[in-house]
């Protein structure tokens, strides 16, 4: 059994201008193939094409793992998940969360009632409603599984991002172990729930940079607040890197994703406080 | 609108490069009162078959001046929107022909990027809360949007309540369902854009129990520039009449026998492939379209799939096979554009 980690895409936030990198990152998401099966942890805007384009296909999706249902993780989620339906895919997607990922998928037949009635008339497929498997999850408590199949054990922890219930996922498979954050403030300390894995994938921010945008362009302070209290600096990630001992951090998420911010200055930034191997996200690449 | 062959490949071509290469492009200044199209997605048809990274979901991107009417919003449509180096923030309206996949994939999420990309000023009297993004497309294009907002409503609440979003979501997105006629009216106008549509294909027109559903044609018109965009059309009558004047015509267009042999391997039966082909347009009749309403220029887009599976050859020299090889069509032909696939992006 062999696994593959593909990140689809790296950009964190859900401003889409040149300001914030959306030219050339999709939003958040990353493809775990487990011997050819596909377990997606989160859906952003833009990662269904890329999914393509890393020659998979939704009909591939086995699972999706939301960590939170902020539109830069989920904009692309109900695109995915009809046109998995519409390739034909047997049996049904699930899609593993928390709230509200059960009222959400509840929804969604409503959403596509005109296309999935129609397609269901032409082409003698399941009913839509039957084909999406909600599996939401608490949180708030200890770390516990939330997935577990013949190919991969995933786990969820509770972070804390402000309004929405978000988590962070441990997805373990024959050959990696993989821990990624979700978006996490600096309250929630990860590195217990990563210790021992192989690699952690960090959210980050530049908040510096982030602020004097956001300044500029007029933002409130609760949206600054939201910025600077509910993502990591890289000093963080770095140090939640070094006391898990992984051997790989991923720096993903990024905000901002422009080519300004270079990967050199992302590394130095986390250099002082992690003496590991360090990746910084961008679309299609394998970790 | 003059957009030969070579000019359309060559602003393509560079148009993506550019992107690519930089992530920045800055739009070509456009002469005033000319509309400019750009094809960003060009696949058409429920699935995804064959897709590879070769297109996204049907996306037309109308330009005049500095704003933008999309017609389609199928897959990957606002990654395209974005490579194109069009921030949404220039969206004036957006429209679809069906309620189908290739139209509608990323149509709420657009709703919902165009609405995040405003000020998180908190204030009402604000520019940015102003801003609206009217939705238009065949009945259920509204119960479509509305359902997307309980669906996100958890969501919705944390950016507006929480994060200061302005204005409120409801406000921002304004789905309207159109009750066009068989003829060509008027259903939006803004500023100097002009958007008429025409019923192609009527709410299940189609018996044997086979639900088809209706579709919209569009005419984006600016200054003595216009634009005509025709998805399945059942009445083709009435896409001549839309399009009559128009200097381009872009027109979606299906390989028979490619799209016959891929809806029978989804399980399709005889009537009901009988009932759906009823609303396709091969290339030979989008060329007898674009001739009979005058227009300078054809575009084939839209293009569907039909591919077995595993194979997966270029389309657009398939289309202009098709093209070149069946078209008898009367008098002098427009001239041809096949969409070219977009560039895949950097690996």
């Amino acid at each position: 059994m062999s696994t593959r980690v593909i990140v689809l895409g790296s950009l964190g936030g859900q401003s889409y201008t040149d300001v914030s990198g959306a030219r050339l990152r999709a939003g958040t998401s990353v493809a775990f193939v487990v011997d050819g099966a596909v377990y997606l942890v989160d859906c952003g805007l833009g990662s269904l094409a890329r999914l393509l384009e890393a020659g998979l296909t939704p009909a591939d999706v086995r699972a999706v793992l939301v960590t939170h249902h902020h539109a830069d993780h989920t904009a692309d989620l109900g695109a995915l998940l009809v046109h998995a339906w519409s390739a034909g895919r047997r049996p049904e997607v699930r899609v593993h969360g928390p709230a509200p990922t059960a009222s959400w998928v509840r929804a969604l037949p409503d959403v596509h009632r005109v296309a999935t009635d129609r397609a269901v008339a032409h082409a003698t497929r399941p009913a839509f409603s039957a084909f999406v498997r909600a599996e939401e999850f608490a949180t708030g408590g200890d770390a516990a599984v939330v997935l577990r199949d013949d190919r991969v054990e995933v786990r969820a922890l509770t972070v804390d991002h402000g309004g929405l219930p978000s988590v962070a996922y441990r997805v373990r498979t024959a050959d990696r172990d993989v821990v990624l954050s979700g978006d996490t403030g600096g309250k929630t300390d990860l590195a217990g729930f990563a210790a021992g894995a192989d690699t952690l994938m960090h959210e980050v921010i530049d908040f510096p940079l982030a602020e004097r945008v956001l300044r500029a362009q007029g933002a409130a302070e609760e949206f600054i607040g939201h910025q600077r209290d509910d993502h990591s600096p890289p000093e963080v990630c770095g140090a939640t890197a070094t006391r898990a001992g992984v051997r790989t951090l991923v720096l993903y998420h990024l905000i901002p994703g422009t080519p300004g911010v270079t990967d050199t200055a992302w590394r130095a930034k986390v250099a002082p406080s992690f003496a590991g191997r360090v990746l910084v996200a961008r679309d299609l690449l394998e970790v | 609108m003059p957009m030969d062959r070579r000019t359309f490949l060559r602003s393509t071509a560079a148009t993506a490069a550019a992107g690519i290469a930089a992530g920045h492009l800055p739009p070509p200044a456009l002469a005033a009162g000319r509309l400019r199209v750009v094809l960003l997605g060009t696949l058409a048809g429920d699935g995804l078959g064959g897709a590879g990274n070769e297109r996204t979901g049907t996306a037309i991107a109308v330009e005049h001046g500095g704003d933008v009417v999309l017609v389609g919003c199928g897959f990957g449509s606002i990654r395209r929107l974005l490579e194109a180096g069009i921030e949404t923030s220039r969206l004036r309206a957006a429209l679809v022909t069906r309620l189908t996949f290739d139209q509608t994939a990323d149509l709420a999420s657009l709703a919902m990027g165009a609405w995040s990309n405003g000020s998180n000023n908190g204030d009402p009297a604000s520019p940015a809360a102003r801003r609206r993004l009217p939705i238009l497309g065949p009945a259920g294009t509204q119960a479509h949007l509305l359902a997307y907002a309980r669906q996100e409503a958890l969501t919705i609440d944390d950016q507006y309540r929480v994060l200061k979003q302005v204005p409120a979501f409801d406000v921002f997105a304004r789905p309207r369902d159109v009750t066009a006629s068989a003829v060509r009216r008027r259903v939006l106008r803004d500023g100097t854009v002009e958007v008429a549509a025409a019923r192609l294909v009527d709410p299940r027109s189609v018996s044997s129990g086979v639900v088809v559903p209706e579709a919209l044609g569009y005419r984006i018109a600016a200054g003595s520039s216009a634009v005509a965009i025709i998805g399945p059309c059942a009445h083709r009558d009435r896409a001549v009449a839309l399009a009559r004047g128009a200097d381009t015509v872009v027109c979606e267009v299906v390989d028979v026998e490619g799209a016959r042999r891929a809806a029978r391997a989804l399980g399709s039966s005889r009537a009901q492939i009988a009932a759906m082909q009823r609303t396709w347009t091969t290339p030979a009749e989008a060329a007898d379209l674009a001739a009979r309403a005058g227009a300078g220029t054809l575009v084939l887009a839209g293009l569907v799939a039909g591919r077995r599976a595993g194979h997966r050859p270029p389309l657009a020299p398939r289309y202009r096979r098709l093209h070149r090889t069946r078209h008898r069509g009367p008098g002098s032909s427009p001239r041809l554009n096949v969409a070219a696939a977009w560039p895949p992006p950097v690996r």
